[in-house]
């Protein structure tokens, strides 16, 4: 690891920012075929078709019975269109272009800075280049949001027929204020957020870029010679791509895969014989013939012998097909991308949370053994460990959801129906809304955007509160426990002995060796949260692959069910997996 | 010097502070026939006692079954008084004990007498202890002490005296009553029974099984130790509670008929045992591993014990403590493992379960809260004193492992 890593790091990102400015401009699809016409049964403005390939696509994008809707003032709405939403493409793309600009000017001044003669100062400098970088991507924001915002209001407004559309169009007498804020839930144009995400990741990259160097620069002689005799982080490299540790690793992949079958044979067993979703299909059909039923069974396949059905499913499933809903009939293959993601939010997000408290509580306990603050961390966790995770979060239902104080809603995880796909254009619901498929421009998109990110957040609050309380029980007791055991070793006697101050031995000596089974814990934890979603997930109705789990168990939805169960079982072994690879790579004493 | 002890021990004999462990020890031997006849004695008086009562002022019901009614709390009562005795000895209990050759000696403690007097010390495993007997004497006798049936709607025609359904607390109804017009608190309590019996009986059939595939496979290596530890790779990569939801599921309403004759709790035990015994398995295997190697173990071997015998004699009561602390543990896990699956909707509608309430009380959350919080909180009782009792076990078992 060089400078040349850096750099090139640096030279990414700033293609990528450069991109992404440009991407808003490509959302307008100047060619389009005029196929989208046929759709409008009674065109209620000729205009709309026949002025151009840029009004008819943005208009027909805006749902047209919106537009009839404004009635005699079509041909108004139609050039708010034309000169409203272009003119926030463009400035959105001019925002992006200020702040690449920054962006590069900022980054260059760290560059010189580092490589002329003030090597020292190079972190000063990189510190306040980036400074200079977020300055101009908040205040961009600040940009896009106000022009957002207020073109979104415009059009809010003519929707609702409160102003007539002269009005909106002369800037001087429209206050958007006056206009009730409304939920902007028009599909927007979504070619921005992938120009968006672009964007983010570029300055994500160029920032690393930037501080890279600072820890590697240049090694001076002796350096060399340690890095020659392996040291640090290079002995490190050396330890996890060591043939001895490659070998354990393919060890555990290949002894996974046979682990994988196993299970499927057991779950796929255990659902056939969980009865007979024919019947309950027909149920309530009238005149059912015997040929009706021998029909369906043979539609959904399970006229097969149960070896045959098996051997079916997980062909498909190797090729990424787990077949139809026996009740809706979608492939469940979508229905889960979308599930998977609105489960693994939660409990990241309450993950992480819990982290972020139980290490720093655990290891100021262990710190202070047998004092109150000791005793008084050890009975929340007790608390947290003894609760039903139901009743705690019934408890935080009653207290902070409407029937309370009414702080946060308590079901589902968005005010209007999610999306159904992850990594598709349609979603990345939990940032923003619309995708880069449907949806007009955006002139709202920065205003959808935050509204939805508020709302998802909301939404989150108690789920979160009430996973991470089960969670941080765990872990404070785990960092507490092997805090308390490293403490005692040895080698914390010697840097005592050192004279070392007590500060730089917690941190540095003690706590790192308490992150091996705290690292080890992150694979284990997919196993317990993931299994313990249903609870969560039916208590607070969160559309997620717990809740679904249960209502298909209910309509002996099979696919669904072994749809669930297969992707909970790959990604539990992955965490195990990550276990095993990260307690090998943290750990080099262990014996493989 | 001779004379000076049998003194004491006359001393003894007269104070009748005869410590239990002289019973059967050297020359003194004292039948446990005397030892335990005065409460014989009070057991029967009791019994008769009660009959009579019951006999002749109780109910129809009382007094179809007075004679099991008197037993019952005879018995309970007499097992209080007896473990009362036995909590008093071995506090004030002497260590001593008689010799061959007729000289007294001090005893060395046995070490479930050094557990036994770690555990006494620490106030918060007593507490938690007799909470559990409570709760298990509770879960035993509660047709006896419920105010109404649990499963009968009398309240429901009793409006007019704080009845009907969904009424609040209240002195007659302690507990209110539920939607369908039941008496909650004669609910909750019986919801113990159910708890308890699928988190003690899960928990014995998982460490059956755990502790005997672990054994095996940490005494016997090679392929015995590689098909056990694959399996419990295996079990331990399920995602546990959405198997248990869909094994229950499959034996309740599934297509093999005569398995849904086997009654909800049993089918939860049976799930859950056979579902959650895979870390005690490694845990036992592994600690029978790091045994075998010992030089006591090698020892046995050579004087030719037989691999049955050094397993259940010398391997397996020295990986005793932390099985039971484990036990103890997964008794709180398999408590709350019942209430989850029943409280998604899993339970049978016959089976008072308090997970079950809880799922039943989301609806009328907003009016009568108590519905669902005080089988929660009763859950919650229950397996914060089985936690306790655990990290109780572990400080006295073994402090070592003490945090």
């Amino acid at each position: 690891m060089d400078k040349s890593v850096a750099i090139s790091l640096k030279i990414i990102g700033f293609i990528l920012i450069f991109t992404s400015a440009f991407i808003p401009l490509y959302a307008i699809d100047f060619d389009s075929e005029p196929a989208d016409t046929e759709i409008i049964p009674d065109n209620p403005s000729g205009l709309l078709v026949n002025s151009g390939n840029l009004v008819r696509v943005l208009a027909f994008k805006v749902d047209y019975r919106l537009l009839t809707f404004v009635g005699e003032d079509h041909k108004l709405t139609a050039r708010y269109l034309v000169e409203e939403v272009p003119s926030s493409i463009i400035v959105l793309s001019a925002t992006l272009w200020f702040v690449m600009i920054f962006a590069i000017l900022a980054t260059v001044l760290g560059q010189v800075f580092q490589s002329g003669g003030f090597k020292r100062r190079g972190l000063v400098a990189d510190i306040s280049a980036s400074l200079l970088l977020l300055v101009g991507l908040v205040s961009a924001i600040i940009a896009m949001n106000q022009t957002l915002h207020i073109a979104s209001d415009k059009y809010n407004a003519v929707v609702a027929g409160q102003f007539s559309t002269t009005d909106i169009l002369n800037p001087i007498t429209f206050n958007p204020l006056d206009s009730t804020p409304s939920y902007f839930n028009i599909e927007l144009l979504g070619m921005i957020q992938p120009g968006f995400y672009i964007f983010v990741i570029g300055i994500l990259l160029m920032v690393t870029g930037i501080f890279l160097p600072v820890n590697w620069q240049q090694p001076t002689g002796s350096q060399m010679a340690r890095k020659m005799g392996g040291f640090g982080f290079f002995k490190w490299i050396k330890h996890v791509t060591s043939l001895r540790v490659t070998t354990y690793i393919m060890r555990r992949l290949l002894t996974l895969i046979p682990l994988f079958i196993a299970i499927s044979i057991m779950t796929f067993v255990m659902v056939s014989g969980m009865g007979d979703p024919v019947s309950l299909l027909l149920l309530g059909k009238q005149r059912v013939t015997e040929q009706d039923r021998i029909n369906l069974t043979r539609k959904l396949g399970l006229d097969q012998p149960i070896y045959v059905q098996f051997i079916m499913w997980f062909y498909n499933l190797l090729h990424g097909d787990m077949g139809n809903s026996f009740t809706s009939g979608q492939s469940i293959s979508n229905i889960i991308g979308g599930l998977v993601w609105e489960t693994l939010k939660l409990q990241l997000a309450a993950f992480a949370i819990a982290l972020l408290i139980s290490i720093p509580l655990g290891i100021i306990a262990a710190k202070n053994q047998n004092t109150w603050i000791d005793s008084s961390a050890s009975a929340l966790a007790l608390l947290g460990q003894s609760m039903p995770i139901f009743v705690f979060g019934l408890l935080l239902i009653y207290i902070f959801s409407g029937y309370g104080l009414g702080w946060f809603p308590a079901a589902k995880a968005h005010r209007v129906p999610a999306p159904t796909k992850v990594f598709s254009g349609e979603t990345w619901a939990f940032l923003g809304g619309g995708g880069w498929k449907t949806g007009l421009g955006w002139s709202a998109w920065w205003g959808n955007v935050s509204d939805r990110l508020l709302d998802s957040l909301v939404h989150m609050v108690l789920p979160t509160v009430t996973l991470t309380f089960a969670f941080m029980a765990l872990y404070t007791r785990l960092v507490r426990s092997t805090m308390l055991e490293v403490l005692q070793q040895d080698y914390i006697l010697a840097a005592r002995a050192n004279g070392l101050s007590e500060r730089i031995i917690t941190w540095k000596h003690a706590f790192r060796n308490t992150l091996i089974p705290v690292i080890t814990f992150i694979g284990l934890f997919l196993a317990t949260a993931l299994a313990g979603a249903p609870i969560t997930e039916s208590l607070f109705t969160w559309p997620g692959l717990g809740q679904k789990y249960i209502i298909a168990i209910g309509f002996l939805d099979f696919p669904m069910i072994l749809g669930t169960t297969a992707v909970l079982t790959i990604l539990i072994l992955i965490g195990n997996l990550i276990t095993d690879i990260l307690y090998v790579a943290v750990d080099p004493r262990l014996e493989l | 010097m001779r004379e000076i002890f049998s003194k004491r021990v006359d001393n003894y004999m007269k104070e009748k502070r005869l410590p239990n462990s002289m019973r059967w020890s050297g020359a003194l031997v004292v039948s446990w026939k005397h030892y335990y006849f005065k409460y014989v004695i009070e057991f029967l008086a009791i019994l008769v006692t009660l009959f009579v009562i019951f006999f002749l002022t109780g109910s129809t019901k009382v007094r179809n079954f007075a004679i099991v009614y008197a037993i019952i709390i005879a018995a309970v009562w007499i097992v209080l008084r007896i473990g009362w005795k036995l909590f008093r000895e071995s506090v004030t209990k002497q260590e001593i004990i008689i010799a061959k050759d007729g000289t007294l000696r001090e005893r060395s403690p046995s070490q479930w007498s050094l557990v036994w007097r770690r555990y006494r010390k620490n106030k918060i495993a007593l507490i938690s202890g007799a909470i559990i007997i409570v709760i298990t004497i509770l879960a035993i006798i509660y047709p006896l002490i419920v105010p109404f049936s649990p499963i009968g709607i009398t309240p429901l025609y009793d409006s007019w005296n704080g009845g009907g359904a969904l009424s609040n607390p209240n002195l007659k109804y302690p507990g209110g009553t539920d939607i369908l017009g039941r008496d909650e608190f004669s609910r909750i309590l019986a919801g113990s029974e159910v708890s308890l019996t699928v988190g003690i009986f899960s928990t014995i059939l998982s460490v059956i099984i755990g502790v005997t595939l672990g054994a095996l496979a940490g005494y016997f290596r090679g392929w015995t130790e590689e098909i056990i530890m694959r399996l419990t790779d295996m079990f331990l990569a399920l995602p546990f509670l959405v198997i248990a939801i869909l094994a229950v599921a499959f034996i309740r309403r599934g297509r093999l008929v005569f398995l849904r004759q086997i009654p909800q709790s049993v089918v939860i035990i049976l799930v859950l045992g056979i579902f959650g015994w895979a870390g005690l398995c490694r845990l036992v295997s592994a600690n029978t591993r790091q045994i075998y190697n010992l030089d006591y173990v090698n020892a046995a071997r050579v004087l030719g014990a037989s691999n049955r015998r050094i397993i259940m004699i010398h391997i397996l009561p020295n990986i005793l403590a932390p099985i039971i602390v484990i036990g103890t543990l997964a008794i709180a896990g398999g408590i709350l493992a019942e209430a989850g699956l029943t409280f998604l909707g899993l339970g049978s509608p016959t089976t008072i379960s308090w997970g079950q309430m809880v799922n039943e009380a989301q609806t009328v959350l907003k009016i009568s809260p108590e519905l669902a919080l005080l089988p929660g909180f009763a859950i919650f009782f229950v397996v914060l004193a089985f936690n306790l009792l655990g990290d109780a076990l572990r400080d006295a078992l073994d402090p070592r492992l003490r945090e």
